[in-house]
């Protein structure tokens, strides 16, 4: 599965999650291509599932949002979007 | 690498400042004088801030302003503030800030790594509480030197 993290600039907090979820996504034993990128460029991308912030998850009309309350907290990330990448990775 | 980007022109303590834009500025500021970037980026950063809202505050007190290298960025530098009295940024979650790392990116690998050790910089919980209860400017910049920052592959 395609997953994309954003933030404003797409190398900052994005590829601090980018790298988290990597991390859980190994741990797990989930097979995911995690890719960072900016909130313009995101708009148009098609993947499964895009991971961001609040602030910035509300500006998207993509159906396919998951907000995390933390770019860089490992535990928080996994109790935020965990089970949705899991979700995404048995469809 | 980044024990290399931490030194006497970009560690700054007890700075202070009445707004969160004159901290951004200040630690721009700092990455201008070291010769890593142009003022260009300080004004996109604050910008970026503006625009995109105040996601850049990653963890208690902790803020991480940068912006896209195309803003002047000429080397990849990083530059840590202790403001002596913490100022908002309008993040529910993790205001006020009083610390701020800043990062100048200019290109994607040799950020990566850099971004990596700072992740566990920034992990470093009695660190971050040292550098809050009064550790120096030297101590700080010695400390971040002779930390391991070999990313454990586990």
């Amino acid at each position: 599965m395609k997953i994309l993290t954003v933030c404003g600039n797409g190398i900052g907090s994005s590829l601090m999650l980018a790298m988290k979820i990597e991390e859980i996504c190994k741990e797990e034993g989930i097979q995911a291509d995690v890719e960072s990128i900016d909130f313009n460029s995101a708009q148009g991308k098609d993947v499964d599932l895009i991971v961001t912030v609040k602030e910035l998850a509300e500006q998207f009309e993509h159906k396919d949002v998951a907000v995390v309350r933390s770019y860089i907290n490992k535990k928080k990330i996994k109790e935020d979007i965990l089970e949705i990448i899991r979700a995404k990775a048995n469809q | 690498m980044i024990q290399k980007l931490f030194t006497d022109q970009t560690v700054a303590v007890d700075i202070e400042v009445k707004s969160w834009e004159e901290a951004v500025r200040y630690g721009g500021a700092m990455l201008v004088d070291a010769g890593n970037t142009d003022k260009n980026y300080i004004d996109a950063m604050v910008q970026n801030i503006q625009k995109m809202g105040q996601y850049i505050v990653i963890a208690p007190g902790l803020a991480m302003p940068h912006a896209r290298p195309e803003y002047g960025v000429k080397k990849i530098g990083m530059s840590l503030v202790r403001l002596k009295n913490p100022v908002p940024f309008g993040n529910e979650e993790y205001d006020p800030v009083d610390i701020l790392i800043f990062i100048c990116a200019i290109d994607q690998t040799t950020h990566i790594t850099a971004l990596a050790e700072l992740m566990i910089l920034i992990e470093d919980e009695p660190f971050l509480a040292a550098v809050r209860n009064g550790m120096t400017k030297n101590e700080i910049i010695s400390y971040i030197q002779n930390k391991d920052f070999t990313v454990k592959d586990d």
